[in-house]
């Protein structure tokens, strides 16, 4: 059973493979629930939110879910050499490459924590599975050409872990590299798999404000497999299973 | 079209591991049974389709030749390039594999070495997030989800996902 709703302005899309019963409704609101309570804590709308409180220096003790938020960035940040930067060029703070990914990782652990194991969550075009959509298969999950919206650059199957993609092709140069103040151009798109959506997320975004040669960055900081295409619609790819055993 | 350039489009097309998955992944297949839709801007004539086809399958010999742009028409992605992996040491042995992509399409992959045994094979599988990134047949493309980048709800209708959602 699928259950739609708009959170963080993104349409998700939560199939859970278990029957339409109360129990699974009642999971899913909960996940959704979740996930409108960290929009609200994180939003850059809402002039009461946390972040938005702690930005102006309000926030005396940070919650722990914005510690835990601030701390992810502060690692990809120093990671990435300052290519990933959750502050924006011109002041405040743009949490949303990492507040969306992170969130919903934590709404399929709820989910898992109450015993559901196959299901699949896409938030806006970035995923979530668990278990497989029948027995003896796993979760088929294209990937979306940056260039034709109706065709995939790849498939890949994934039983348990995360595919994030970044582009520029849905909301424009949203990406800045951070190390340079600029919009990032050497790359359309990128494509991460990792273990969980939180990784995935960070090092997509990451990827695209890095260029081609952040493929072989994020395999060694968790990914498993990344696809990025140029503006010319060429590809880069890797695959940690090919890199040399460490 | 010229024949020096119809010559081209075939050995471009023997370069590939079979025709049809240049139709990789067209939606023109995915949610239903739907006959595969035809590529668009494809020049080739259905009988050669066939023949490259079945032709260099997928020997999978590392090829690192690129073919200039496509003769054909407008269609902007269809430069072939394989590119062999490097063989990487995994606790459950030597894995390679071949990847020849089209343009921004990953065309085919080929396993050229896997750890050998059920046993280890399963374990290998298990223990990295793809399977494969195989070929994706128009026919036989079982898409589950789509990623792709953060569309909002306009962007949502247009979308793939929005056609999965409405099927389930």
């Amino acid at each position: 059973m699928r259950y739609l709703e708009t959170v963080m302005g993104v349409p998700m899309s939560l199939d859970l493979r278990d029957p339409d019963d109360d129990r699974s409704r009642a999971a899913a609101r909960s996940a959704f629930d979740l996930l409108r309570a960290e929009d609200a804590r994180f939003s850059p709308f809402r002039a009461d939110s946390e972040l938005r409180r702690y930005e102006r220096g309000l926030v005396d003790a940070p919650s722990p879910e914005l510690a835990e938020v601030l701390s992810i960035a502060a690692g990809v940040q120093a990671a990435s050499a300052g290519a990933f930067d959750i502050r924006r060029p011109g002041g405040g703070l743009d949490a949303n490459g990492v507040v969306k990914g992170w969130a919903v990782q934590r709404a399929v652990e709820l989910l898992r924590a109450e015993g559901f194991g196959d299901l699949c969550f896409n938030a806006g075009g970035d995923v979530v599975v668990v278990g497989g959509p029948e027995p003896g298969r796993s979760w088929a999950v294209g990937v979306r050409s940056p260039l034709v919206p109706d065709e995939l650059v790849a498939r890949v199957e994934v039983r348990e872990g995360a595919v994030a993609t970044s582009g520029t092709y849905e909301r424009g140069q949203h990406v800045w590299d951070g190390r340079t103040g600029r919009a990032a151009d050497g790359l359309v798109a990128a494509t991460v798999v990792a273990g969980d959506l939180t990784t995935a997320d960070v090092l997509a975004t990451s990827v695209l404000a890095l260029g081609p040669d952040g493929v072989e960055w994020a395999l060694g900081q968790g990914a498993a497999w990344v696809l990025a295409v140029r503006p010319d619609g060429t590809l880069v790819s890797g695959d940690a299973g090919q890199r040399p055993a460490a | 079209m010229t024949a020096r350039r119809w010559r081209g489009t075939f050995v471009y097309l023997g370069a590939l591991a079979g025709l049809a998955a240049v139709a990789v992944a067209r939606f023109g297949g995915l949610p239903v049974d739907q006959a595969a839709a035809p590529v668009p801007g494809s020049t080739v004539p259905a009988g050669d389709t066939g023949g490259a086809a079945g032709g260099s399958g997928s020997q999978g010999t590392p090829d690192p030749s690129t073919s200039p742009s496509n003769p054909g028409t407008g269609s902007p992605d269809t430069s072939t390039v394989t590119v062999a992996g490097d063989v990487a040491q995994t606790p459950y042995g030597p894995v390679q594999v071949t990847v020849t992509f089209t343009g921004t399409r990953i065309a085919d992959v080929q396993t050229v070495q896997a750890p050998s045994g059920p046993e280890s094979s399963q374990i290998a599988a298990r223990s990295t997030p793809i399977l494969a990134q195989e070929v994706v047949d128009a026919q036989s493309a079982r898409i589950d989800t789509v990623s792709g980048a953060t569309y909002t709800s306009e962007g949502y209708r247009e979308s793939v996902q929005s056609a999965i959602d409405a099927r389930g």
